[in-house]
Protein backbone atom coordinates (compact mmCIF):
# COMPACT_ATOMS: atom_id res chain seq x y z
CA UNK A 1 0.00 0.00 0.00
CA UNK A 2 1.13 3.53 -0.61
CA UNK A 3 2.02 5.77 2.28
CA UNK A 4 0.21 9.07 2.24
CA UNK A 5 0.51 11.86 4.74
CA UNK A 6 -2.65 12.58 6.70
CA UNK A 7 -4.45 15.66 5.48
CA UNK A 8 -3.97 18.61 7.83
CA UNK A 9 -7.60 19.02 8.84
CA UNK A 10 -10.06 16.39 7.77
CA UNK A 11 -13.50 16.63 9.34
CA UNK A 12 -16.10 13.90 9.76
CA UNK A 13 -19.14 13.96 7.49
CA UNK A 14 -21.21 17.07 8.21
CA UNK A 15 -24.19 15.11 9.58
CA UNK A 16 -22.00 13.08 11.93
CA UNK A 17 -20.17 16.21 13.00
CA UNK A 18 -23.51 17.72 14.05
CA UNK A 19 -24.36 14.47 15.83
CA UNK A 20 -21.19 14.71 17.93
CA UNK A 21 -21.83 18.39 18.66
CA UNK A 22 -25.29 17.53 19.95
CA UNK A 23 -23.95 14.62 22.01
CA UNK A 24 -21.45 16.96 23.63
CA UNK A 25 -24.27 19.32 24.59
CA UNK A 26 -26.26 16.43 26.06
CA UNK A 27 -23.26 15.39 28.16
CA UNK A 28 -22.79 18.95 29.36
CA UNK A 29 -26.44 19.03 30.37
CA UNK A 30 -27.09 21.93 28.01
CA UNK A 31 -29.87 19.95 26.31
CA UNK A 32 -31.85 16.98 27.54
CA UNK A 33 -32.36 14.02 25.27
CA UNK A 34 -33.39 10.54 26.36
CA UNK A 35 -35.86 8.00 25.00
CA UNK A 36 -39.32 8.59 26.44
CA UNK A 37 -40.46 5.73 28.66
CA UNK A 38 -43.66 7.26 29.97
CA UNK A 39 -46.87 7.08 27.96
CA UNK A 40 -45.22 5.82 24.78
CA UNK A 41 -48.66 4.76 23.50
CA UNK A 42 -50.00 8.30 23.94
CA UNK A 43 -46.97 9.80 22.23
CA UNK A 44 -47.36 7.39 19.34
CA UNK A 45 -51.05 8.21 19.06
CA UNK A 46 -50.30 11.94 18.83
CA UNK A 47 -47.43 11.46 16.37
CA UNK A 48 -49.43 9.21 14.06
CA UNK A 49 -52.48 11.47 14.21
CA UNK A 50 -50.31 14.27 12.87
CA UNK A 51 -48.90 12.11 10.09
CA UNK A 52 -51.79 9.89 8.99
CA UNK A 53 -54.70 11.30 7.10
CA UNK A 54 -57.75 9.40 8.28
CA UNK A 55 -58.81 7.16 11.10
CA UNK A 56 -56.55 4.61 12.73
CA UNK A 57 -56.28 2.57 15.89
CA UNK A 58 -53.22 1.67 17.85
CA UNK A 59 -52.87 -1.62 19.68
CA UNK A 60 -50.50 -3.65 21.84
CA UNK A 61 -47.68 -1.13 22.41
CA UNK A 62 -44.95 -3.14 24.09
CA UNK A 63 -41.31 -2.38 24.96
CA UNK A 64 -38.94 -4.83 23.27
CA UNK A 65 -35.95 -6.34 25.03
CA UNK A 66 -32.37 -5.40 24.25
CA UNK A 67 -31.74 -2.09 22.54
CA UNK A 68 -28.21 -0.73 22.28
CA UNK A 69 -28.42 2.10 19.74
CA UNK A 70 -32.24 2.29 19.93
CA UNK A 71 -34.94 1.61 22.49
CA UNK A 72 -37.70 -0.20 20.64
CA UNK A 73 -41.45 -0.53 21.13
CA UNK A 74 -43.56 -2.83 18.98
CA UNK A 75 -47.16 -1.98 18.19
CA UNK A 76 -50.01 -2.76 15.82
CA UNK A 77 -51.39 -0.02 13.58
CA UNK A 78 -54.82 -0.62 12.06
CA UNK A 79 -56.13 1.65 9.33
CA UNK A 80 -58.30 1.18 6.28
CA UNK A 81 -59.24 -2.30 7.37
CA UNK A 82 -55.67 -3.63 7.51
CA UNK A 83 -53.27 -4.11 10.41
CA UNK A 84 -49.50 -3.67 10.35
CA UNK A 85 -46.93 -4.84 12.90
CA UNK A 86 -44.57 -1.90 13.36
CA UNK A 87 -41.70 -0.90 15.60
CA UNK A 88 -40.82 2.50 17.02
CA UNK A 89 -37.04 2.87 17.29
CA UNK A 90 -35.92 5.75 19.56
CA UNK A 91 -32.25 6.75 19.52
CA UNK A 92 -30.32 6.30 22.77
CA UNK A 93 -27.83 9.15 23.31
CA UNK A 94 -25.77 6.90 25.60
CA UNK A 95 -25.36 4.14 23.01
CA UNK A 96 -22.03 2.42 22.46
CA UNK A 97 -21.74 4.15 19.05
CA UNK A 98 -23.06 7.61 18.18
CA UNK A 99 -25.48 7.04 15.28
CA UNK A 100 -28.04 9.02 13.31
CA UNK A 101 -31.71 8.11 12.88
CA UNK A 102 -31.82 10.08 9.64
CA UNK A 103 -28.98 8.07 8.07
CA UNK A 104 -30.53 4.83 9.25
CA UNK A 105 -33.91 5.80 7.77
CA UNK A 106 -32.42 6.84 4.44
CA UNK A 107 -30.30 3.68 4.26
CA UNK A 108 -33.26 1.37 4.73
CA UNK A 109 -35.39 3.36 2.27
CA UNK A 110 -32.63 3.39 -0.35
CA UNK A 111 -31.83 -0.33 -0.20
CA UNK A 112 -35.39 -1.63 0.09
CA UNK A 113 -35.40 -3.05 -3.46
CA UNK A 114 -31.83 -4.33 -3.30
CA UNK A 115 -31.98 -6.76 -0.39
CA UNK A 116 -34.50 -7.66 2.31
CA UNK A 117 -34.76 -4.68 4.65
CA UNK A 118 -37.53 -3.63 7.05
CA UNK A 119 -39.78 -1.07 5.38
CA UNK A 120 -39.55 2.41 6.90
CA UNK A 121 -42.54 4.70 7.31
CA UNK A 122 -41.82 7.80 9.42
CA UNK A 123 -38.81 9.65 10.76
CA UNK A 124 -38.62 12.41 13.34
CA UNK A 125 -35.45 14.21 14.36
CA UNK A 126 -37.43 16.36 16.79
CA UNK A 127 -36.98 14.98 20.33
CA UNK A 128 -40.28 16.57 21.34
CA UNK A 129 -42.13 13.51 20.04
CA UNK A 130 -40.31 10.60 21.68
CA UNK A 131 -37.58 12.23 23.75
CA UNK A 132 -34.95 11.65 21.06
CA UNK A 133 -34.84 11.21 17.26
CA UNK A 134 -36.87 8.17 16.21
CA UNK A 135 -38.14 6.23 13.25
CA UNK A 136 -40.97 3.79 12.65
CA UNK A 137 -40.37 0.69 10.56
CA UNK A 138 -41.94 -2.66 9.83
CA UNK A 139 -41.59 -5.32 12.49
CA UNK A 140 -40.10 -8.27 10.61
CA UNK A 141 -40.58 -11.76 12.04
CA UNK A 142 -37.58 -14.01 12.47
CA UNK A 143 -34.66 -14.81 14.76
CA UNK A 144 -31.07 -13.60 14.84
CA UNK A 145 -29.74 -16.93 16.10
CA UNK A 146 -31.03 -20.50 16.34
CA UNK A 147 -33.37 -20.70 19.29
CA UNK A 148 -31.41 -23.61 20.76
CA UNK A 149 -28.15 -21.65 20.65
CA UNK A 150 -26.57 -20.21 23.78
CA UNK A 151 -27.61 -16.51 23.90
CA UNK A 152 -24.69 -14.25 23.09
CA UNK A 153 -24.34 -10.48 23.42
CA UNK A 154 -25.79 -8.97 20.20
CA UNK A 155 -25.37 -12.29 18.37
CA UNK A 156 -21.57 -12.21 18.53
CA UNK A 157 -20.12 -15.50 17.31
CA UNK A 158 -23.45 -17.14 16.51
CA UNK A 159 -23.10 -20.79 15.42
CA UNK A 160 -25.81 -21.90 12.97
CA UNK A 161 -25.11 -25.60 12.47
CA UNK A 162 -24.70 -27.33 9.08
CA UNK A 163 -28.35 -27.27 7.89
CA UNK A 164 -28.97 -23.58 8.47
CA UNK A 165 -25.45 -22.68 7.39
CA UNK A 166 -25.92 -24.24 3.95
CA UNK A 167 -29.18 -22.34 3.54
CA UNK A 168 -27.88 -19.01 4.82
CA UNK A 169 -24.45 -18.80 3.15
CA UNK A 170 -25.65 -18.00 -0.42
CA UNK A 171 -28.02 -15.34 0.90
CA UNK A 172 -25.46 -13.82 3.29
CA UNK A 173 -22.92 -13.44 0.48
CA UNK A 174 -25.49 -12.56 -2.17
CA UNK A 175 -27.09 -9.75 -0.21
CA UNK A 176 -23.73 -8.15 0.53
CA UNK A 177 -22.72 -8.45 -3.13
CA UNK A 178 -26.00 -6.87 -4.23
CA UNK A 179 -25.63 -4.03 -1.73
CA UNK A 180 -22.11 -3.18 -2.89
CA UNK A 181 -22.99 -3.35 -6.60
CA UNK A 182 -26.11 -1.22 -6.07
CA UNK A 183 -26.14 2.11 -7.91
CA UNK A 184 -27.14 4.45 -5.10
CA UNK A 185 -26.69 7.64 -7.12
CA UNK A 186 -30.43 8.18 -7.53
CA UNK A 187 -31.34 7.55 -3.90
CA UNK A 188 -32.12 10.20 -1.29
CA UNK A 189 -28.94 10.14 0.76
CA UNK A 190 -28.99 13.76 1.82
CA UNK A 191 -27.74 12.86 5.31
CA UNK A 192 -24.49 11.54 3.79
CA UNK A 193 -21.47 13.31 2.32
CA UNK A 194 -20.75 11.73 -1.05
CA UNK A 195 -17.08 10.78 -1.50
CA UNK A 196 -15.31 10.92 -4.83
CA UNK A 197 -14.12 7.66 -6.38
CA UNK A 198 -10.38 7.56 -6.99
CA UNK A 199 -9.72 9.46 -3.73
CA UNK A 200 -9.42 8.81 0.01
CA UNK A 201 -12.40 11.09 0.82
CA UNK A 202 -14.49 8.33 2.34
CA UNK A 203 -11.90 6.84 4.67
CA UNK A 204 -10.55 10.32 5.56
CA UNK A 205 -13.93 11.35 6.91
CA UNK A 206 -14.45 8.03 8.63
CA UNK A 207 -11.09 8.14 10.39
CA UNK A 208 -11.73 11.77 11.37
CA UNK A 209 -15.02 10.66 12.91
CA UNK A 210 -13.64 7.75 14.93
CA UNK A 211 -10.54 9.71 15.99
CA UNK A 212 -12.81 12.42 17.35
CA UNK A 213 -15.01 9.89 19.16
CA UNK A 214 -11.92 8.35 20.75
CA UNK A 215 -10.59 11.77 21.75
CA UNK A 216 -13.90 12.67 23.38
CA UNK A 217 -14.72 9.31 24.96
CA UNK A 218 -11.60 7.41 26.00
CA UNK A 219 -11.20 7.39 29.76
CA UNK A 220 -7.47 7.13 29.21
CA UNK A 221 -4.98 7.00 26.34
CA UNK A 222 -3.81 3.66 24.98
CA UNK A 223 -0.49 2.91 23.25
CA UNK A 224 -2.04 0.51 20.73
CA UNK A 225 -4.57 3.15 19.69
CA UNK A 226 -1.68 5.57 19.14
CA UNK A 227 0.02 3.08 16.81
CA UNK A 228 -3.26 2.23 15.07
CA UNK A 229 -4.29 5.81 14.35
CA UNK A 230 -0.88 6.55 12.89
CA UNK A 231 -0.89 3.40 10.73
CA UNK A 232 -4.41 3.94 9.42
CA UNK A 233 -3.74 7.51 8.32
CA UNK A 234 -0.44 6.59 6.69
CA UNK A 235 -1.80 3.63 4.71
CA UNK A 236 -5.15 4.94 3.45
CA UNK A 237 -6.08 3.21 0.19
CA UNK A 238 -7.87 4.97 -2.63
CA UNK A 239 -11.41 3.71 -3.26
CA UNK A 240 -12.03 2.53 -6.83
CA UNK A 241 -15.81 2.11 -6.61
CA UNK A 242 -17.87 3.85 -3.94
CA UNK A 243 -20.37 1.38 -2.50
CA UNK A 244 -23.19 1.78 -0.05
CA UNK A 245 -21.93 -0.01 3.08
CA UNK A 246 -23.95 -1.55 5.86
CA UNK A 247 -21.17 -0.95 8.38
CA UNK A 248 -22.08 -3.79 10.77
CA UNK A 249 -22.65 -6.74 8.42
CA UNK A 250 -22.18 -9.98 10.36
CA UNK A 251 -24.01 -12.79 12.11
CA UNK A 252 -26.55 -11.44 14.58
CA UNK A 253 -27.51 -8.55 12.32
CA UNK A 254 -30.04 -10.31 10.10
CA UNK A 255 -33.35 -11.97 10.86
CA UNK A 256 -34.11 -15.38 9.38
CA UNK A 257 -36.89 -17.95 9.39
CA UNK A 258 -35.61 -20.91 11.35
CA UNK A 259 -37.65 -23.47 9.37
CA UNK A 260 -36.92 -22.33 5.84
CA UNK A 261 -33.55 -20.68 6.47
CA UNK A 262 -34.68 -17.63 4.50
CA UNK A 263 -33.16 -14.29 5.48
CA UNK A 264 -36.16 -12.07 6.20
CA UNK A 265 -34.33 -8.79 6.74
CA UNK A 266 -30.88 -7.33 7.19
CA UNK A 267 -31.12 -5.09 10.24
CA UNK A 268 -29.09 -2.63 12.32
CA UNK A 269 -28.19 -0.10 9.62
CA UNK A 270 -27.04 2.57 12.07
CA UNK A 271 -23.39 2.42 11.01
CA UNK A 272 -23.94 2.64 7.24
CA UNK A 273 -21.70 4.84 5.10
CA UNK A 274 -20.52 5.39 1.54
CA UNK A 275 -17.07 3.94 1.00
CA UNK A 276 -14.87 0.99 0.12
CA UNK A 277 -16.60 -2.42 -0.05
CA UNK A 278 -13.55 -3.98 1.63
CA UNK A 279 -14.66 -2.36 4.87
CA UNK A 280 -17.81 -4.52 5.01
CA UNK A 281 -15.99 -7.61 3.74
CA UNK A 282 -13.18 -7.33 6.28
CA UNK A 283 -15.70 -6.72 9.05
CA UNK A 284 -17.69 -9.85 8.23
CA UNK A 285 -14.37 -11.72 8.29
CA UNK A 286 -13.23 -10.58 11.77
CA UNK A 287 -12.07 -13.58 13.76
CA UNK A 288 -14.34 -12.69 16.67
CA UNK A 289 -17.55 -13.31 14.70
CA UNK A 290 -16.50 -16.68 13.27
CA UNK A 291 -15.44 -20.13 14.35
CA UNK A 292 -13.87 -23.29 12.98
CA UNK A 293 -16.33 -25.97 11.87
CA UNK A 294 -15.96 -29.67 12.60
CA UNK A 295 -13.53 -30.01 9.69
CA UNK A 296 -11.34 -27.21 11.06
CA UNK A 297 -12.42 -24.73 8.34
CA UNK A 298 -12.87 -21.15 9.53
CA UNK A 299 -16.42 -19.92 8.99
CA UNK A 300 -16.61 -16.14 8.56
CA UNK A 301 -19.48 -14.78 10.67
CA UNK A 302 -20.29 -18.44 11.31
CA UNK A 303 -21.19 -18.89 7.62
CA UNK A 304 -18.96 -19.01 4.48
CA UNK A 305 -15.36 -20.20 4.42
CA UNK A 306 -13.03 -17.47 3.12
CA UNK A 307 -12.44 -18.91 -0.37
CA UNK A 308 -16.16 -19.35 -1.02
CA UNK A 309 -16.92 -15.93 0.43
CA UNK A 310 -14.46 -14.13 -1.87
CA UNK A 311 -15.19 -16.16 -5.02
CA UNK A 312 -18.96 -15.94 -4.75
CA UNK A 313 -18.87 -12.28 -3.78
CA UNK A 314 -16.75 -11.44 -6.84
CA UNK A 315 -18.98 -13.50 -9.12
CA UNK A 316 -22.23 -12.02 -7.85
CA UNK A 317 -21.16 -8.40 -7.49
CA UNK A 318 -18.83 -8.12 -10.48
CA UNK A 319 -16.43 -6.36 -8.10
CA UNK A 320 -12.93 -7.56 -7.27
CA UNK A 321 -11.52 -8.29 -3.82
CA UNK A 322 -8.08 -6.80 -3.16
CA UNK A 323 -6.19 -8.62 -0.36
CA UNK A 324 -4.18 -5.52 0.53
CA UNK A 325 -7.30 -3.42 1.03
CA UNK A 326 -8.89 -6.27 2.94
CA UNK A 327 -5.92 -6.18 5.32
CA UNK A 328 -6.23 -2.41 5.72
CA UNK A 329 -9.90 -2.64 6.57
CA UNK A 330 -9.33 -5.40 9.12
CA UNK A 331 -7.24 -2.86 11.03
CA UNK A 332 -9.85 -0.16 10.44
CA UNK A 333 -12.67 -2.34 11.77
CA UNK A 334 -10.71 -3.45 14.82
CA UNK A 335 -9.98 0.23 15.45
CA UNK A 336 -13.53 1.54 15.37
CA UNK A 337 -14.67 -1.46 17.43
CA UNK A 338 -12.06 -0.55 20.05
CA UNK A 339 -13.21 3.07 20.01
CA UNK A 340 -16.73 1.87 20.80
CA UNK A 341 -15.95 -0.98 23.22
CA UNK A 342 -13.11 0.63 25.18
CA UNK A 343 -13.94 4.31 24.63
CA UNK A 344 -17.63 5.10 24.26
CA UNK A 345 -19.19 2.18 26.15
CA UNK A 346 -17.29 2.62 29.42
CA UNK A 347 -17.51 6.43 29.13
CA UNK A 348 -21.30 6.35 28.83
CA UNK A 349 -21.54 3.73 31.58
CA UNK A 350 -19.50 5.94 33.91
CA UNK A 351 -21.61 8.96 32.97
CA UNK A 352 -24.82 6.99 33.69
CA UNK A 353 -26.11 7.69 30.17
CA UNK A 354 -27.31 4.13 29.55
CA UNK A 355 -29.22 1.30 31.15
CA UNK A 356 -26.72 -1.08 29.55
CA UNK A 357 -23.92 0.10 31.83
CA UNK A 358 -23.09 -3.35 33.25
CA UNK A 359 -23.01 -4.85 29.75
CA UNK A 360 -20.88 -2.03 28.35
CA UNK A 361 -18.37 -2.48 31.16
CA UNK A 362 -18.34 -6.24 30.60
CA UNK A 363 -17.89 -6.26 26.83
CA UNK A 364 -14.87 -4.02 27.11
CA UNK A 365 -13.26 -7.47 27.37
CA UNK A 366 -13.94 -7.84 23.65
CA UNK A 367 -12.22 -4.50 23.19
CA UNK A 368 -9.18 -5.90 25.01
CA UNK A 369 -9.19 -8.86 22.64
CA UNK A 370 -9.31 -6.51 19.61
CA UNK A 371 -6.54 -4.36 21.11
CA UNK A 372 -4.48 -7.54 21.46
CA UNK A 373 -5.04 -8.34 17.78
CA UNK A 374 -4.08 -4.80 16.78
CA UNK A 375 -0.94 -4.99 18.91
CA UNK A 376 0.00 -8.26 17.22
CA UNK A 377 -0.50 -6.66 13.79
CA UNK A 378 1.10 -3.28 14.36
CA UNK A 379 3.56 -3.34 17.24
CA UNK A 380 5.90 -5.61 15.28
CA UNK A 381 5.93 -3.31 12.24
CA UNK A 382 8.99 -1.09 12.37
CA UNK A 383 8.16 2.52 11.67
CA UNK A 384 10.19 3.88 8.76
CA UNK B 1 -7.33 0.02 32.98
CA UNK B 2 -10.83 0.45 31.54
CA UNK B 3 -13.29 0.11 33.16
CA UNK B 4 -12.00 0.15 36.71
CA UNK B 5 -13.37 -2.32 39.25
CA UNK B 6 -15.02 0.60 41.01
CA UNK B 7 -16.91 1.60 37.85
CA UNK B 8 -18.20 -1.96 37.46
CA UNK B 9 -19.33 -2.21 41.08
CA UNK B 10 -21.21 1.07 40.77
CA UNK B 11 -22.89 0.00 37.52
CA UNK B 12 -24.06 -3.29 39.07
CA UNK B 13 -25.41 -1.40 42.09
CA UNK B 14 -27.40 0.99 39.89
CA UNK B 15 -28.74 -1.82 37.68
CA UNK B 16 -29.97 -3.70 40.74
CA UNK B 17 -31.67 -0.60 42.09
CA UNK B 18 -33.19 0.72 38.85
CA UNK B 19 -33.89 -2.47 36.90
CA UNK B 20 -33.88 -5.66 38.97
CA UNK B 21 -35.56 -4.66 42.24
CA UNK B 22 -38.52 -2.83 40.63
CA UNK B 23 -39.13 -5.89 38.43
CA UNK B 24 -39.50 -8.25 41.39
CA UNK B 25 -43.01 -9.45 42.19
CA UNK B 26 -44.68 -7.93 45.23
CA UNK B 27 -44.79 -11.36 46.89
CA UNK B 28 -41.07 -12.04 46.26
CA UNK B 29 -40.09 -10.78 49.70
CA UNK B 30 -37.10 -13.03 50.17
CA UNK B 31 -35.67 -12.24 46.73
CA UNK B 32 -36.14 -8.49 47.40
CA UNK B 33 -34.35 -8.79 50.73
CA UNK B 34 -31.42 -10.60 49.08
CA UNK B 35 -31.23 -8.01 46.29
CA UNK B 36 -31.13 -5.17 48.83
CA UNK B 37 -28.38 -6.97 50.74
CA UNK B 38 -26.44 -7.32 47.49
CA UNK B 39 -26.83 -3.57 46.89
CA UNK B 40 -25.56 -2.84 50.39
CA UNK B 41 -22.63 -5.20 49.85
CA UNK B 42 -21.75 -3.49 46.57
CA UNK B 43 -21.74 -0.15 48.41
CA UNK B 44 -19.42 -1.66 50.97
CA UNK B 45 -17.06 -3.08 48.34
CA UNK B 46 -17.01 0.21 46.43
CA UNK B 47 -16.00 1.95 49.62
CA UNK B 48 -13.23 -0.46 50.56
CA UNK B 49 -11.86 -2.59 47.74
CA UNK B 50 -9.33 -0.02 46.50
CA UNK B 51 -7.72 -0.10 49.92
CA UNK B 52 -7.51 -3.83 50.57
CA UNK B 53 -3.85 -4.05 49.56
CA UNK B 54 -2.93 -1.00 51.64
CA UNK B 55 -4.86 -2.43 54.60
CA UNK B 56 -2.97 -5.72 54.43
CA UNK B 57 0.40 -4.00 54.00
CA UNK B 58 -0.28 -1.81 57.02
CA UNK B 59 -1.16 -4.84 59.13
CA UNK B 60 1.85 -6.73 57.83
CA UNK B 61 4.22 -3.98 58.95
CA UNK B 62 2.57 -3.64 62.36
CA UNK B 63 2.54 -7.36 63.11
CA UNK B 64 6.09 -7.87 61.89
CA UNK B 65 7.18 -5.22 64.37
CA UNK B 66 5.28 -6.89 67.21
CA UNK B 67 6.57 -10.36 66.33
CA UNK B 68 10.16 -9.06 66.25
CA UNK B 69 9.65 -7.72 69.79
CA UNK B 70 7.71 -10.61 71.23
CA UNK B 71 8.82 -13.76 69.46
CA UNK B 72 12.16 -13.23 67.82
CA UNK B 73 13.44 -16.56 69.19
CA UNK B 74 10.52 -18.48 67.78
CA UNK B 75 11.52 -20.67 64.81
CA UNK B 76 8.25 -20.19 62.98
CA UNK B 77 8.46 -16.44 63.56
CA UNK B 78 11.91 -16.32 61.98
CA UNK B 79 10.62 -18.25 58.97
CA UNK B 80 7.73 -15.88 58.45
CA UNK B 81 9.86 -12.78 59.00
CA UNK B 82 12.33 -14.05 56.38
CA UNK B 83 9.63 -14.15 53.69
CA UNK B 84 9.53 -11.22 51.24
CA UNK B 85 7.41 -8.40 52.61
CA UNK B 86 5.81 -5.40 50.93
CA UNK B 87 7.32 -2.05 51.61
CA UNK B 88 5.33 0.04 54.08
CA UNK B 89 5.84 2.84 51.56
CA UNK B 90 3.31 1.01 49.32
CA UNK B 91 0.51 2.42 51.43
CA UNK B 92 1.57 6.01 50.89
CA UNK B 93 -0.26 6.52 47.60
CA UNK B 94 -3.94 5.50 47.32
CA UNK B 95 -4.94 3.41 44.33
CA UNK B 96 -7.12 6.15 42.88
CA UNK B 97 -4.12 8.49 42.88
CA UNK B 98 -1.96 5.90 41.14
CA UNK B 99 -4.68 5.40 38.52
CA UNK B 100 -4.97 9.15 38.00
CA UNK B 101 -1.20 9.44 37.58
CA UNK B 102 -1.26 6.62 35.04
CA UNK B 103 -3.94 8.36 32.99
CA UNK B 104 -1.93 11.57 32.95
CA UNK B 105 1.22 9.68 31.95
CA UNK B 106 -0.64 7.97 29.10
CA UNK B 107 -1.95 11.32 27.85
CA UNK B 108 1.60 12.69 27.86
CA UNK B 109 2.84 9.64 25.93
CA UNK B 110 0.04 10.09 23.36
CA UNK B 111 0.98 13.73 22.78
CA UNK B 112 4.71 13.01 22.66
CA UNK B 113 4.21 10.08 20.27
CA UNK B 114 2.01 12.13 17.93
CA UNK B 115 4.72 14.80 17.79
CA UNK B 116 7.65 12.40 17.47
CA UNK B 117 6.25 10.46 14.51
CA UNK B 118 6.14 13.68 12.45
CA UNK B 119 9.94 13.84 12.54
CA UNK B 120 11.89 11.15 10.62
CA UNK B 121 14.69 11.48 13.17
CA UNK B 122 12.49 10.46 16.09
CA UNK B 123 9.64 8.38 14.63
CA UNK B 124 11.49 5.05 14.79
CA UNK B 125 12.45 5.41 18.44
CA UNK B 126 8.94 6.65 19.32
CA UNK B 127 7.39 3.67 17.59
CA UNK B 128 9.69 1.22 19.36
CA UNK B 129 8.96 2.66 22.79
CA UNK B 130 5.20 2.76 22.31
CA UNK B 131 5.13 -0.68 20.67
CA UNK B 132 7.05 -2.16 23.60
CA UNK B 133 4.68 -0.72 26.18
CA UNK B 134 1.71 -1.75 23.99
CA UNK B 135 2.90 -5.38 24.01
CA UNK B 136 3.26 -5.43 27.79
CA UNK B 137 -0.12 -3.75 28.21
CA UNK B 138 -1.66 -6.28 25.79
CA UNK B 139 -0.43 -9.14 27.97
CA UNK B 140 -1.86 -7.54 31.10
CA UNK B 141 -5.19 -6.71 29.46
CA UNK B 142 -5.76 -10.12 27.90
CA UNK B 143 -5.17 -11.67 31.29
CA UNK B 144 -7.23 -9.09 33.19
CA UNK B 145 -10.26 -9.60 30.94
CA UNK B 146 -9.98 -13.38 30.63
CA UNK B 147 -13.08 -14.06 32.75
CA UNK B 148 -15.26 -12.10 30.31
CA UNK B 149 -14.62 -14.98 27.90
CA UNK B 150 -13.57 -12.76 25.00
CA UNK B 151 -9.78 -13.23 25.11
CA UNK B 152 -9.95 -17.02 25.53
CA UNK B 153 -7.68 -19.05 27.82
CA UNK B 154 -5.00 -16.87 29.38
CA UNK B 155 -2.72 -16.88 32.38
CA UNK B 156 -4.17 -15.35 35.52
CA UNK B 157 -3.43 -11.72 36.21
CA UNK B 158 -1.48 -12.72 39.33
CA UNK B 159 0.98 -14.66 37.17
CA UNK B 160 1.30 -11.92 34.56
CA UNK B 161 1.93 -9.21 37.14
CA UNK B 162 4.28 -11.48 39.04
CA UNK B 163 6.34 -12.08 35.91
CA UNK B 164 6.61 -8.41 34.98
Amino acid sequence: MTRTAPPPSTAPEAGLDRLLERRARIREGAVTEAPARDDVAGRLEAFLAAHIGGAFTLGAVERMSGGGANECHRFVLTRGGTSEDLVLRIKVPGAICPTSAEREFQAMAATRDVLPVPGVHWLTTDPAHFGAPALISDLVPGVTAPTDAVPLATGLGTVYGPRLRDLLVPQFVGHLAALHAFDWSGADLSAFDVPRPGTTDAIDRRLAFWDRVWAEDALEAHPTVMLTQQWLWEHRPVVDHVSFLHGDYRNGNFLFDEDTGRIQAVIDWELCWLGDRHADLAYAMLRAWGHEDDAGVFRNSGLPDTATFVAEYERLSGLTVDPARLEYYVVYNLYWAVVSLVGTGPRNAAARMTQLDVMYDFISGLGAQFLGELTDLLAEERAS
Amino acid sequence: MIPTVTQQLRAMRVRLEETVVPALRDDAGFAREQALLMMATLDWLTDTHEHEYRYQVTENAEYRAVVRELASDDAEARTVLDRPAPSPADVAVPLADVAEQNRLLKDIVARAHAAAVQDPATRGRAHDLVAAVARRQRDRELSWYRMTGFPGARSGIADVLGAS
